[in-house]
């Protein structure tokens, strides 16, 4: 029973042309109206040094991202790992965790060591920590999947067991790691926070220096336009290029998972060691929130909550702030949910051309970053903008759930494609209505994309600062912003430095809560 | 009471037609046979029949009024799929009662329909079992229970035991028909098993390039 998909495709079609199109459009319009923007960008040895310096920091992430990532993906392949997949979602979380929780807990865990490094070197570090952990989940689920039967044919051809593997598994996974490491370029190079923290000024990438053309004492907005024009494309070309890559990834012959034997003890040590590794930057800023001076103390969240305090941040109000990035997360988690669930059914109902371009459209805001996004805000519906929306909690809501949005689709528009229809069909001649089947039979069976998609919308608006440093107002500022604005990041002061653990302690705790309280609500349906 | 196709014809878009004027009549209680190869189009006809394609022409009817309109939700008409579709997230009982409260039952009244359902079929003991601890035939048995929970005027079956051995076909497929008779339930099979039919049909059909013979 094919129905039409366009009423269905009209409500995120809609919000992706009034809240993504629209404001590129006005980046770009902006960037081409400006001459000397471009100028500045093609003849400035500081812009190209910076750039050269970006793209050779995001090639070291991923090579210091894959050297981890590769041999722990190997492990709990080649060897029974007990709570093997627990592991790996724990490795995982650092991607998921707001920026903050890397940047402080690496200066916590390393100190003065941190600055051997150099700020190249911290960022490469924490952009190898932040990615490590989702790079070795995907690369273990193509592992998971490789076609050993291929490899089999090749032992009896006469290929000894490495050889094999080299000549048939290796070829065939290469376009799925391809695309792993393309995505972790992306994000390096794309990275804010991590390089506005750690970078001290040296190392920029297309993000910090838009944000530091808009955020200076005299802002140029042209040349923020004419660099977010060149990000944009940038990273559609690297965006293109990641979809074929998958595309050829899917494509490669699967195979259902061998049992591997059970860890030895080399193997279990590794794990253990890798596991302390993984938590260990979120523990230290846990303890960091506790500790002043060298002493267990409760004077940071003394200082937080009395405003009275000595060292109590001009303006903050803890609830308040808890209380907005706790209502734009749960509202960006309902509204990107939203979209998502319309999107997918739409998609379900088309096919061929159609289907591919709204997909494309879809998936266009993955290549776009939040202070991008921010930027297209300010310059659509800031000043003499329509609708002027400066200063409001939709402005803040809306530019959250476009930059979860596309998450939440890629969790969502897989899972009802793969969906068995026949039982909608069952359901339906045994009575159920199309919102009963939906109901009853998707909402339990989907349960765990759901609530994928619902923690990720969270955790991103929880930790977003990107396009929230542009568009928050002192009375609509989250915990992210107020720690990025007004944390005590490079600060001698080591109360307001332990409020900033303690904030970064608070909204990693929150994070964490939307993802029990989606796996609580995926394990309900499982039962 | 009669199930009744007139003059029914389909084809998918930009494809050739599937089916062309089909024609029959199947009263309560009896079970009529369509036999045909694989892709001659049987199990498009039953979809249109349960109203599960909406593009085809013609008229579907229950006792001469027309069903066409009628959404597939809304027809009355059980379907027995090739794969027994069981819903995996419910337990045997609750996938039995899914449709028990579209024909109007009492909440309260369900467990006990479904126990008497499932002692029909030889399952009352299985009703807390998961459905992927079921075997075939239990699961095409489950299937059957759960259509007829729904009070079907009519139930279409979709070569419903054709994955199943040829013993257990056998005792099964005559279970099957003797229930349907019982509860008076107008049946439409589907099978490319000519003996199938021989052995359990009141009437048989050919399809053949869209068209019964």
């Amino acid at each position: 029973m094919r129905r039409r998909a366009w009423p269905l495709l009209a409500a995120p079609l809609a919000v992706l042309a009034a809240f993504f199109a629209l404001p590129l459009a006005a980046v770009l319009a902006r960037a081409a109206g400006d001459a000397s923007a471009w100028a500045w960008i093609a003849t400035s040895p500081f812009v190209s040094s910076r750039l050269a310096l970006a793209f050779g920091q995001a090639l070291a992430s991923v090579a210091l991202t894959l050297a981890v990532a590769v041999p722990l993906a190997w492990l709990h392949h080649a060897r029974r790992v007990p709570f093997s997949r627990l592991q790996l979602a724990v490795h995982a979380a650092p991607f998921v965790l707001p920026v903050f929780v890397v940047v402080f807990g690496l200066q916590a865990l390393l100190g003065d060591h941190l600055r051997v490094f150099g700020p190249l070197g911290a960022v490469v570090l924490a952009h190898a920590y932040y990615n490590y952990g989702f790079a070795a989940r995907l690369l273990h689920a193509a592992l998971e999947r490789r076609p050993r039967r291929l490899e089999d044919a090749a032992r009896v051809l006469g290929a000894p067991p490495l050889a094999a593997g080299l000549r048939t598994t290796l070829p065939l996974l290469a376009p799925a790691a391809g695309a792993v490491a393309l995505l972790v370029f992306l994000f390096s190079f794309t990275s804010f926070g991590v390089v506005l923290f750690l970078g001290d000024g040296r190392v920029s990438t297309l993000d910090t220096l838009i944000y530091e053309n808009l955020a200076g004492s005299f802002p140029t907005t042209g040349r923020a336009a004419a660099l977010g024009a060149l990000q944009l494309g940038l990273n559609l070309v690297l965006l293109l290029v990641y979809v074929a890559l998958a595309r050829r990834a899917a494509r490669t012959p699967r195979e259902a998972p061998r049992p591997a034997p059970r860890a030895g003890f080399a193997a279990m040590t590794l794990s253990i060691a890798a596991l302390g590794v993984a938590l260990a930057p979120p523990a230290a800023v846990l303890v960091g929130a506790f500790r002043v001076r060298g002493a267990w103390t409760l004077e940071a969240w003394r200082a937080l909550a009395d405003r009275a305090h000595p060292s109590h941040l001009g303006g903050f109000d803890l609830g308040l702030a808890l209380g907005l990035s706790i209502g734009y997360a749960l509202a960006t988690a309902f509204l990107a949910l939203a979209l998502a669930a319309l999107l997918a059914y739409g998609l379900a109902r088309s096919r061929g051309a159609t289907r591919a371009l709204v997909e494309a459209a879809a998936t266009l805001p993955l290549g776009t970053s939040s202070v991008l996004l921010g930027l297209g805000y300010a310059l659509a519906f800031g000043v003499g903008g329509t609708p002027d929306l400066r200063g409001t909690y939709a402005v803040v809501l809306l530019a959250h759930t476009l930059v979860a949005f596309p998450f939440a689709a890629r969790a969502l528009v897989p899972a009802l494609d793969a969906h068995d229809r026949r039982l909608d069909d069952a359901a339906a001649v045994l009575g159920a209505k199309p919102s009963e089947v939906a109901r009853r039979i998707h909402l339990p069976l989907l349960r765990a994309p759901l609530a994928v998609a619902g923690g990720l919308a969270a955790a991103f608006s929880l930790g977003d600062f990107g396009a929230s440093l542009i568009l928050m107002r002192p009375d609509t500022m989250s915990l992210s912003v107020w720690i990025a604005r007004h944390g005590g990041l490079g600060s001698f002061d080591p109360i307001l430095r332990a409020q900033s653990m303690a904030l970064t302690a608070v909204l990693m705790l929150l994070t964490i809560a939307a993802f029990l309280v989606a796996e609580r609500f995926r394990a309900e349906g499982d039962a | 009471m009669t199930l009744a196709v007139r003059d029914l014809a389909f084809a998918h878009p930009g494809a050739p037609r599937l089916l062309d004027g089909v024609a029959f009549e199947v009263p309560r209680g009896r079970s009529a046979f369509v036999l045909g190869a694989s892709g001659a189009g049987k199990t498009t006809l039953l979809r249109c029949i349960a109203g599960l394609e909406t593009g085809y022409t013609g008229s579907v009817l229950w006792d001469g009024a027309p069903l066409d309109a009628v959404p597939a939700h809304a027809r009355r008409i059980g379907f027995l799929f090739q794969e027994p579709a069981l819903f995996p997230h419910l337990d045997v009982e609750r996938n039995v009662r899914f449709g028990m409260r579209y024909r109007g039952l009492a909440r309260r009244d369900e467990p006990e329909e479904a126990r008497r359902l499932l002692a029909l079929v030889g399952l009352e003991d299985k009703g807390r079992r998961g459905v992927d601890a079921l075997s075939g035939g239990e699961r095409q048995r489950v299937a059957l229970a759960r259509a007829l929970a729904a009070a079907p005027r009519a139930v279409l079956l979709d070569e419903p035991l054709s994955a199943l051995d040829r013993d257990l076909r056998v005792s099964l497929g005559e279970r099957v028909k003797k229930l349907l008779a019982r509860e008076g339930v107008a049946a439409i099979w589907v099978t490319h098993d000519a003996d199938e039919a021989k052995r359990l049909a009141d009437a048989t059909w050919r399809l053949e390039a869209g068209r019964l013979a």
